[in-house]
């Protein structure tokens, strides 16, 4: 150890640097994919399609978490569900990631953005694209939130994967939840490849 | 004055606060389900069963409904990681020795407790590591080289052919995951032989993957640093650490909920010969 450090560490004052850790106490729930961890938290829920309201809505409120309307409300966790068509769109997630982040910095000990994206583009070289770009935003991501706090995973499909709404929305659940958080950072591939 | 707090602000040390793995903590990441019961009526195996993270698998599934078959390489290691396991009167655990490094004798094992058993999951979850692998060189000398890739890699390759067409005989979706590690993604000059055997787990799975589609599925998870007596870290110790993004040392229930999710969560096919990597950006 740098003398300097040895210093500091003997006289100097400590500046707590908090671990991201939900010890809360939680109600068991049949039926959970959170292990009930989700009970009584809200989640802000971002998409451009009724279908995934509808199933992420449903699994929500088996799980007891509050979905939220309003973006300026108190909410623990941001779930992102969007197709992705063209590589170039990714950015747009990366910019609501980083709004949402603000919202939820320092605030909660269990707070965590998930991003789902199906990937609807027939073209194998686009697709592969968008791949690997997601993977590499969530990486990226999770490293810039992580000072904030703030747990950052996620998942993709894509077209060709006859993976059921439900599937997908349980999936998000436990990666919301604290069991997901040993995943900060790595995004999930739920495509045909498997 | 002004000097003063520039002094006291120059002395200032960021300092993670301390976390304590103890029984609360561990409790509270063991309860409840996250596989929505899918894992309710079935039976797993679960190699490695006598501590760390393959204990904790077995404890998991058991509290998620499941029929636990728990191998590990001697009665007495199972007879004592049995004593620290919660379970109900009809829940109770079968124990049966199985030694990793005996790699004849497996094949006939398999056969036998796949016959003996209707195992729908199979965990291969048994590792180990020399403490001379830690240094920056290959220091094992033959004996412990084959020891190691025995236990970590030959028992798995040898092991899920014969797990993986049982299953496919049967009618039921078969599911088999094999514990990795981060050390299969490193690029450190040390636990070289351990890093080896994963990184061949790694690729084995991608190639055999293909073979068992739609039958049975096969998933590698890669943890970090876990709290383990091979890892890393003691139960009712600090486990605070600046290594990965949530500053913590992984828990073995955390990892353990992984699995379950893998293994019952609906998801298993669609990751089959995927490795999914649990580290929470840990950079070694």
């Amino acid at each position: 150890m740098k003398l300097k450090t040895r210093i500091k560490r003997w006289i100097g004052k400590p500046v707590y640097i908090e671990h991201i850790v939900d010890s809360r106490s939680c109600q068991s729930l049949s039926s959970s994919y959170s292990g009930g961890s989700l009970a009584g938290d809200s989640v802000f829920l971002i998409t451009d399609s009724f279908a995934y309201n509808t199933a992420f809505r449903a699994v929500a409120q088996r799980e007891q978490l509050q979905v939220c309307c309003d973006a300026s409300a108190s909410y623990q966790h941001v779930v992102i569900m969007t197709e992705l068509r063209s590589y170039q769109d990714h950015k747009a997630i990366a910019k609501q990631i980083l709004d949402m982040a603000e919202h939820l910095a320092g605030k909660f000990t269990n707070a965590s953005i998930c991003v789902a994206v199906m990937i609807c583009t027939d073209d194998l070289v686009e697709a592969n694209i968008i791949r690997y770009k997601v993977e590499c935003m969530i990486r990226v991501m999770a490293i810039i939130l992580s000072k904030k706090g703030v747990v950052c995973n996620g998942l993709y499909t894509d077209s060709l994967t006859h993976l059921s709404l439900n599937t997908i929305c349980n999936s998000i659940v436990f990666l919301c939840s604290r069991y997901g958080q040993v995943m900060d950072g790595h995004v999930i591939a739920l495509d045909a490849r498997g | 004055m002004k000097l003063l707090d520039y002094v006291k602000g120059r002395l200032c040390y960021e300092k993670i606060r301390p976390l304590i793995y103890d029984e609360t903590l561990r409790r509270k990441y063991s309860t409840g389900s996250v596989v929505g019961n899918g894992l309710s009526g079935k039976t797993a195996l679960v190699t490695g069963a006598g501590g760390g993270i393959g204990r904790a698998i077995v404890q998991r599934f058991i509290h998620e409904g499941c029929r636990v078959v728990m191998t590990d390489k001697s009665m007495g290691v199972l007879e004592h990681s049995l004593a620290q396991l919660e379970f109900g009167m009809n829940q109770a655990p079968v124990l049966l020795p199985m030694d990793l490094m005996q790699i004849d004798c497996l094949g006939e094992f398999a056969r036998k407790v796949m016959h003996d058993y209707p195992i729908s999951i199979w965990i291969n979850c048994a590792g180990m590591m020399h403490e001379a692998d830690k240094c920056g060189r290959i220091n094992l000398d033959e004996l412990e080289w084959r020891q190691l890739m025995s236990v970590n890699f030959d028992s798995v390759t040898t092991l899920v052919p014969i797990i993986a067409d049982m299953m496919s005989q049967e009618c039921v979706h078969g599911c088999i995951i094999n514990i990795a590690s981060i050390l299969a993604y490193s690029l450190r000059f040390s636990h070289t032989a351990y890093a080896i055997s994963k990184i061949g787990l790694v690729r084995y799975v991608e190639c055999i993957a293909p073979v068992y589609a739609g039958k049975v599925s096969i998933v590698n998870i890669a943890p970090g640093t876990v709290v383990t007596p091979m890892g890393v870290g003691q139960y009712q110790s600090d486990i605070s650490r600046c290594t990965n993004l949530l500053n913590h040392l992984i828990i073995p229930e955390e990892m353990a909920a992984l699995v379950a999710f893998v293994a019952g969560g609906g998801v298993a096919s669609y990751l089959s010969g995927k490795t999914i990597q649990a580290f929470a950006g840990e950079q070694l």
